[in-house]
């Protein structure tokens, strides 16, 4: 708590004055001066860590046994539902069907709000129905690689570096019992979660993504579930009655892991480590483009690396989308974008940080 | 609370009455009921009806593609098919053209379709990114790699091509953390979010 203090207080200094600091985060993010607050953040996340490695403390281990519970429900549990989604300021409802037999995942989501737009997952393969556009998407999930890291015990002290978790109060949500969890992120390089998860079999009936601010950036809750019911073929399928022209590939994108590194971050923000490195053909242009993937097992980022085309122009700096940050620059004759549901700060960093090393 | 405070709760979120400060105990109560539960469904159900009457018949997207394939001078016209339920989708897809038509052509239908469905992947997603401002300034800008050979783009070919790649990363983005059990599920809702593009 002291060393949080002492954070807050240094960082006093950078940290803009308005309220709304990720919006306003790259009045301090101008060129080097991100990289100099990396340093100075990674130095005292450095201290806060080391500190906390002898105290992974009781209450920890408690929230974070709920951790794994949310992770194993969400991979195991079928169920039915309505929720709601609330992001920039938007309310949207949806109905979501999701059966799990015995790994093979199968999934309708489709919004009550609005356009009848639907998406039906079939392990990788993902249909996307846009009937007020009257058209469709066809597409394979990127399966390659190990995947998002399960949160398993062995790696809850390695989350618990960079995040505190501690128990809530139970509350009725859904008309069933659940159980709060709250996640806080002990720097600026991500965003914290408020959780709800079901008592019984620990699916989330509400997850808030939430800013240093504690102000809410994302959040989606249930207001009806049924879980473990009985879920037929016919709630999988799509109730789309429109002819639509389809767009999409009839084959898994072309993906192989990328042995020979050459694109590399020097010092990632403290806790984020590579978890897939991929080469792959774009589905758009058929361009060749690395995907790499940093995680630090609840946040992750995205860094896209693709050679440009000679006199090719683009937009670069960085971008916002609800709670996703962006960040594109140039480098070595090569575009890099960097995007994830992280803060402003994380994806510039990792921008400025990305050098390419043959 | 009971029945009588609930009901005046759900009138007033649909209405569209409720204070900031207390949408989300409203949100909650009307939430833990169930009658106000079914209320808010039919409420949203008839609201697709009277919206699928009156709604757009998305020319606002289609002329997007038609644009950006025109600013394509040399593809040809790709394979298109209708396609009604999920089952057969995967033979009635617009496909790239085979192998055996060759190389060139193959690279051309793949530029085509290359335009037509990040436009239509960015409508999925729909959202639009929005420059975050610097300073005053924005800090989005136009921007070629100082090796190659200038080639005059305008700003508005740039800006479009930036929105549909970056929807396209966004949902490869959204394949890798969807598999993650604390926002799984806020990855797919994106992508049936009914935020249109150009809206």
């Amino acid at each position: 708590m002291t060393m949080s203090i002492f954070a807050q207080t240094l960082f006093a200094d950078y940290l803009p004055a308005e309220k709304s600091w990720m919006s306003k985060a790259t009045h301090y993010l101008k060129p080097g001066k991100a990289a100099r607050k990396w340093v100075l953040t990674g130095l005292v996340t450095a201290v806060i860590s080391f500190s906390n490695s002898f105290a992974f403390a009781e209450y920890e281990k408690a929230a974070g046994s709920w951790l794994m519970k949310i992770n194993d429900a969400a991979e195991s549990a079928s169920f039915s539902g309505s929720f709601v989604y609330i992001h920039d300021g938007k309310v949207e409802t949806m109905e979501v069907v999701r059966r799990i037999t015995n790994g093979h995942l199968q999934e309708r989501l489709f919004s009550l709000n609005g356009d009848a737009r639907e998406v039906i997952r079939d392990m990788d393969r993902v249909w996307c129905y846009i009937p007020d556009k009257n058209m469709g998407v066809h597409d394979y999930r990127q399966i390659t690689g190990s995947g998002f890291p399960k949160i398993l015990p062995s790696n809850l002290e390695e989350l618990s570096k960079n995040y505190t978790f501690t128990l809530g109060d139970t509350k009725r949500l859904a008309n069933r019992e659940a159980q709060k969890v709250k996640v806080v992120p002990k720097d600026v390089f991500r965003y914290g979660y408020d959780l709800w998860a079901d008592s019984e079999t620990g699916l989330l009936l509400r997850s808030d993504l939430v800013d240093q601010d504690g102000e809410i950036v994302e959040q989606y809750f249930f207001v009806n579930i049924d879980i473990g019911r009985e879920i037929s073929d016919e709630e999988l399928q799509s109730q789309n009655q429109d002819k639509l022209v389809w767009f999409g590939t009839d084959r898994p994108n072309l993906t192989a892991t990328v042995d020979n590194q050459q694109w590399h971050i020097e010092n990632p923000p403290a806790g984020f480590e590579l978890a897939q490195h991929v080469r792959r053909l774009t589905p758009m242009e058929m361009e060749e483009e690395e995907h790499l993937v940093f995680t630090d097992g609840l946040s992750s980022v995205s860094i896209f690396v693709k050679k440009a085309r000679e006199g090719q122009s683009s937009m670069v700096g960085l971008s916002r989308m609800g709670a996703v940050h962006a960040y594109r620059d140039t480098r070595s004759d090569h575009w890099i974008t960097v995007m994830g549901e992280v803060p402003a700060e994380t994806v510039t960093v990792l921008a400025e940080q990305i050098v390419y090393r043959p | 609370m009971n029945k009588d405070a609930i009901n005046n709760q759900l009138h007033d979120l649909l209405d569209g009455r409720i204070g900031e400060g207390e949408f989300q105990s409203a949100l909650e109560n009307v939430s833990s009921d169930e009658n106000a539960t079914h209320s808010w469904r039919n409420y949203h159900l008839i609201g697709d009806v009277i919206r699928g009457e009156v709604s757009e018949t998305g020319n606002c997207l289609v002329s997007k593609i038609s644009v950006a394939l025109d600013q394509e001078p040399t593809i040809l016209a790709p394979m298109r098919s209708s396609h009604v339920g999920a089952d057969d989708s995967a033979s009635n897809v617009v496909g790239l053209k085979s192998a055996e038509s060759g190389k060139n052509d193959t690279l051309k239908a793949a530029g085509m379709f290359a335009i037509a469905a990040s436009v239509a992947l960015f409508a999925v997603l729909g959202i639009s990114p929005a420059p975050v401002e610097q300073s005053g300034n924005n800090v989005v800008a136009v921007s070629t790699p100082p090796a190659s050979t200038q080639v005059d783009e305008s700003q508005q070919s740039s800006a479009q091509a930036f929105e549909a790649e970056f929807g396209q990363m966004l949902v490869t983005h959204g394949e890798f953390t969807s598999t993650a059990g604390l926002n799984g599920l806020a990855s797919y809702a994106k992508m049936v979010s009914n935020e249109s593009l150009g809206q």
